[in-house]
C-alpha cells in the first residue's frame, strides 16, 4: 500500500507541472487533441485518444518469461521459462502513465548435480521456486497516432521476493530472499470497448548478482534472476 | 594379535610336509580327487551362522601389511533444523463461528484460508517472517478457535534400532541418519562388487587338505591336519543370502568366494550390513546387493594350497569379472605398497569405469612405516570415476596410519586407535577370531577352523575407509547419478574440507559428506 501511495502522489506531482505547462497554450485547436477527457472521447466506443484526467485503471496480467538464466531453470525446473500472473494499477495523465503491479511465478522441480562438463543429473528431491516481483514502470504512451492502438514504453523498478523450498531441507537451506533490479517494457494496447482494454507487451528484467553464490546457478555461472516476458493485460477502465 | 604372512612366492612361505589324496564320488559317478580341486564343497548346506556378539573391550584389529595378498586389516553447519513450516500455520475454528473467523485471521496477520478435501481444519497463511508458534498460540486463546498449532515438520525417523549401532560413532560423523532420511539404504537395483578375501555369504560345508606349514622361516612347523571338513555360514547380520549375486572366486578358481579371514565381511558390513533389523549393527547402503569377489588370499588360503594368490594379474581379472556382471560399484580394500606400479590393476579399473563402474580403493595405511603408496590405488586420481580413500578417525583428523600422497582424493572414517582406544575404531561383525584364526596359538593347540561363528570386531584402516565410500557411492547412484566421474565430482564437490584449506595430501578433497551430497542443487543453493 506504501508503494501504490507513492506513485499516487508521484502523479500527482506529475500533473499540476503538465497542466502549468498547458495552461497557456491557445485556444483547442481543430485537431484531434492529445488530452481528451472520457466524455469528449465519445460515448463508450473504443478510441485511442488520451484523456488529460488522472484515470486510474486495473490489469490482470498473465505472462511467460524467458529466463536469462536459461540453463540454471532447465535444469532445475524443466524449462528455461515459465507462466506467471499477476495485475496492478496503472495511474495515466496524458500520455504519461504509472504503473505498480505484481506478478507470481512458481514451478515444481527436483534438486540436481551439475557434473564438470555440464551434465544434469535430477536427484528426484521435490523443490519449489516461487518468485514474486513487484514492478513499478513510469512511461509514456503514444496514442495520437494509432487509433484503437496505443503503443508505451517505459522504465521501471523490480523489486523480486525469491523463495525456493525444497524436501530435507533445513531452514538455513531454504531460500527467502528480496532482490532489486529494472526492467523496460514495451508494447501496445488496444481498446475494446471504453471500459476494456487489451495490452501485450515485451519486458526485459534485470536482477544482477541475484543468483550464482550456489546452487546450480553456480555451477552454469549464471547470476541474474531476471528474463523476457511476453505478456498479454487485461485493462479495466478508461 | 595377528601375524602377518608373507608370500609363498618371496620366500618365507610355507613349507609342506606331507600330501593325503582323497577321492569322493560326485553324483554324475565321475570320481574327483581333491588333489585334482584343492577343495570339495561336501554339502551345500550347513547349519547356519552362530552370531557370539559382541565384547566392547575387544581391542582393535591393527593395520597389518599384507600386501595384496593381506588386505590390510588394517584391522583406523549449520542451522539448526527449523521444526515447523513458515508462512502458515493450522487452525481449527469452532463450529458456528463463522463471523468472528475474520477477525482472528487479521489478529495473526493472516490471509488466506485452505482446507484440505480430507480435513477438518484449516491452513491459514501468515507472513513468513511471523512466528508460526507464536502465532498459533495467539490463535488457540481465541474463543472461536478450537485448536491451532504449527505446521511442524516430520522427518524419517530413522535412527537404526540395530542394538550395537550406539558403538557406530562412523555414521554419525558423516551424518548418515539424515542421508538416510533421503536415501534409505538405496536399494536392489544397485549391485556392489566386494573385491577382498571373500565374503562369509552361506551356510556350506567344503573339505580342504591342511599341510603341515611354518608361519615364517625357522619358525615352529605347524602340524598337517590331513583332510578336514571346514563348515561356513552366512554372516547372520549381512541378511538374506539372496542378496549376495554373481560370486566368485579367483583363488579357487570356482564360485565359492568364502572368507577364510573375516576382511571380506567385515568390509561388506560397512557397505551393506542389513540395517534396522534389530541385529547386530548398521552399514551404509543396506539394500543393495552384494557380489562377493575373491582376489587375496589369506593365511587359510595358503594352508589349504590354493591354486591362486592375490597377484595383479588377480585382482586385475576380478574387477574385470565385476564389470562385465552387473556391478556398479566396486570396493577394492586391498592393496600393496611393494614393488612397481601396478599397471594392470590400473586398466583393469579404467576398463570397469569405462563400463560405468565406480571404484573406491584404499590410499594405503603405510604413513607411520615409510608412507609408501598403496601401488593399487596411486593410479586413481588419474581416473574420473576412481577414488584413492584415506581415513580418519573419531576427531575427524587423518588416522594415525593413512598413507598421504596426491593420489589421495577423498577421506572417510577408518578409525583411529590412539583416538579413543578400540571404539574409535570401526565395528562390524566378522567370523568368530579366536574359533577361525587357530594358526596363531602355539603348534599343539592347533586345530581346525570353523568359519561359521560369528562375532563383532572392531578393526581400523583405510580398509574401513574405503566402503563407506563404496555405500556412499551406491546411494549416489540409486539416487540419478549414473556416471562414475560424476559420483567422484559430486564426492569432491561436497566434502567436508579437512587439514589445509583446499585440496591436501592427508585428505584429499575432504570428509565426505553424504547428506549433502544426496540433497543437491537447487537453483540458487
Amino acid at each position: 500500500m506504501r508503494i501504490l501511495s507513492v506513485v499516487v502522489l508521484a502523479l500527482g506531482l506529475i500533473t499540476p507541472s503538465r497542466a502549468a505547462a498547458q495552461s497557456p497554450a491557445p485556444a483547442p485547436s481543430p485537431a484531434p487533441s492529445l488530452a481528451l477527457s472520457a466524455e469528449q472521447s465519445g460515448s463508450g466506443s473504443p478510441s485511442g485518444q488520451l484523456t488529460s484526467g488522472l484515470q486510474i485503471r486495473a490489469f490482470g496480467v498473465v505472462g511467460t518469461t524467458f529466463f536469462t538464466a536459461s540453463s540454471t531453470f532447465d535444469a532445475v525446473l524443466g524449462s528455461n521459462r515459465g507462466q506467471d500472473y499477476g495485475g496492478g494499477l496503472n495511474l495515466t495523465r496524458g500520455p504519461l502513465y504509472l504503473e505498480a503491479g505484481a506478478r507470481r511465478f512458481s514451478k515444481h522441480g527436483e534438486r540436481v548435480f551439475v557434473g564438470v562438463d555440464g551434465q544434469v543429473f535430477p536427484l528426484g528431491i521435490d523443490t519449489t521456486v516461487t518468485m514474486t516481483p513487484l514492478d513499478i514502470t513510469a512511461g509514456w504512451r503514444f496514442g495520437q497516432h494509432f487509433g484503437r492502438v496505443i503503443p508505451h514504453l517505459g522504465l521501471g523498478y523490480t523489486r523480486m521476493n525469491y523463495e525456493e523450498t525444497s524436501d530435507f531441507a533445513d531452514a538455513s537451506e531454504d531460500v527467502s530472499e528480496t532482490f532489486n533490479g529494472y526492467h523496460v517494457v514495451g508494447g501496445a494496447e488496444v481498446r475494446i470497448t471504453r471500459w476494456i482494454g487489451v495490452t501485450g507487451e515485451v519486458m526485459w528484467t534485470s536482477l544482477a548478482d541475484a543468483l550464482g553464490a550456489g546452487g546450480a546457478s553456480q555451477a552454469f555461472d549464471e547470476a541474474n534472476l531476471g528474463g523476457t516476458s511476453l505478456r498479454l493485460k487485461l485493462v479495466i477502465g478508461h | 594379535m595377528r601375524l602377518s604372512f608373507r608370500h609363498r612366492t618371496t620366500g618365507a612361505g610355507l613349507v609342506a610336509i606331507g600330501a593325503l589324496a582323497l577321492t569322493v564320488g560326485t553324483p554324475s559317478g565321475r570320481q574327483t580327487s581333491l588333489a585334482d580341486v584343492g577343495r570339495l564343497m561336501v554339502d551345500d548346506r550347513a547349519l547356519p551362522g552362530i552370531d557370539r556378539g559382541f565384547a566392547p573391550n575387544d581391542v582393535a584389529i591393527e593395520p597389518v601389511d599384507r600386501s595384496n595378498r593381506g588386505a590390510h586389516f588394517s584391522g583406523e553447519s549449520g542451522a539448526v533444523r527449523e521444526l515447523y513450516d513458515r508462512g502458515s500455520v493450522i487452525v481449527k475454528f469452532r463450529d458456528g463461528t463463522e463471523p468472528a473467523r475474520a477477525a482472528s485471521v487479521r489478529a495473526v496477520g493472516g490471509g488466506e484460508l485452505k482446507r484440505p478435501s480430507w480435513a477438518d481444519f484449516d491452513v491459514l497463511t501468515i507472513p513468513m517472517a511471523a512466528d508460526p508458534e507464536a502465532a498459533a498460540a495467539s490463535l488457540s486463546e481465541r474463543p472461536d478457535v478450537e485448536y491451532a498449532q504449527a505446521r511442524y515438520r516430520n522427518h524419517a525417523m530413522f535412527k537404526p534400532n540395530d542394538p550395537l549401532y550406539s558403538f557406530q560413532w562412523n555414521f554419525p560423523a558423516i551424518d548418515m541418519e539424515r542421508a538416510w532420511d533421503i536415501n534409505p539404504g538405496a536399494t536392489s537395483n544397485v549391485t556392489v562388487a566386494v573385491l577382498d578375501s571373500g565374503v562369509a555369504f552361506r551356510d556350506v560345508v567344503v573339505r580342504y587338505r591342511a599341510q603341515a606349514f611354518r608361519l615364517e622361516s625357522g619358525g615352529p612347523i605347524y602340524p598337517a591336519l590331513g583332510v578336514i571338513d571346514v563348515p561356513f555360514a552366512a554372516a547372520p547380520d549381512l541378511g538374506s543370502t539372496a542378496r549376495f549375486v554373481a560370486p566368485h572366486d579367483f583363488i579357487w578358481n570356482d564360485d565359492l568366494p568364502l572368507d577364510l579371514d573375516g576382511h571380506g565381511t567385515h568390509v561388506s558390513g560397512t557397505i551393506g550390513q542389513a540395517t534396522n533389523n534389530g541385529i547386530g549393527v548398521a552399514g551404509m547402503a543396506y539394500n543393495v546387493k552384494i557380489m562377493p569377489v575373491k582376489v587375496i588370499s589369506e593365511t587359510w588360503d595358503d594352508i589349504f594350497d590354493s591354486p591362486n594368490v592375490g597377484t595383479d594379474d588377480v585382482v586385475a581379472q576380478g574387477i574385470r569379472y565385476a564389470a562385465d556382471n552387473g556391478a556398479n560399484v566396486i570396493n577394492m580394500s586391498i592393496g600393496r605398497e611393494e614393488g612397481g606400479p601396478a599397471t594392470v590393476v590400473e586398466a583393469a579399473v579404467r576398463y570397469a569405469v569405462s563400463k560405468g563402474v565406480f571404484v573406491a580403493i584404499a590410499a594405503g595405511n603405510d604413513s607411520t612405516t615409510g608412507n609408501r603408496p598403496n601401488r593399487s590405488a596411486e593410479f586413481a586420481a588419474g581416473i574420473d570415476g576412481a577414488v584413492a580413500v584415506g581415513a580418519v578417525g573419531r576427531g575427524l583428523n587423518r588416522a594415525f596410519y593413512s598413507t598421504t600422497g596426491s593420489y589421495v582424493e577423498i577421506a572417510a572414517p577408518g578409525g583411529d586407535s590412539r583416538v579413543g582406544g578400540s571404539d574409535g575404531t570401526i565395528l562390524q561383525q566378522m567370523v568368530d577370531q579366536e574359533l577361525a584364526i587357530t594358526f596363531t596359538l602355539a603348534p599343539a593347540l592347533f586345530r581346525a577352523p570353523r568359519f561359521d561363528a560369528f562375532h563383532f570386531y572392531y578393526a581400523q584402516g583405510t580398509s574401513m575407509a574405503t566402503p563407506h565410500v563404496a555405500g556412499f557411492a551406491a546411494l549416489l547412484r540409486q539416487q540419478g547419478l549414473t556416471s562414475p566421474a560424476a559420483i567422484e565430482a559430486a564426492m569432491k564437490q561436497f566434502a567436508t574440507d579437512r587439514g589445509a584449506a583446499g585440496r591436501d595430501d592427508e585428505y584429499g578433497a575432504g570428509l565426505i559428506n553424504p547428506r549433502a551430497t544426496l540433497r543437491g542443487l537447487g537453483l540458487a543453493r
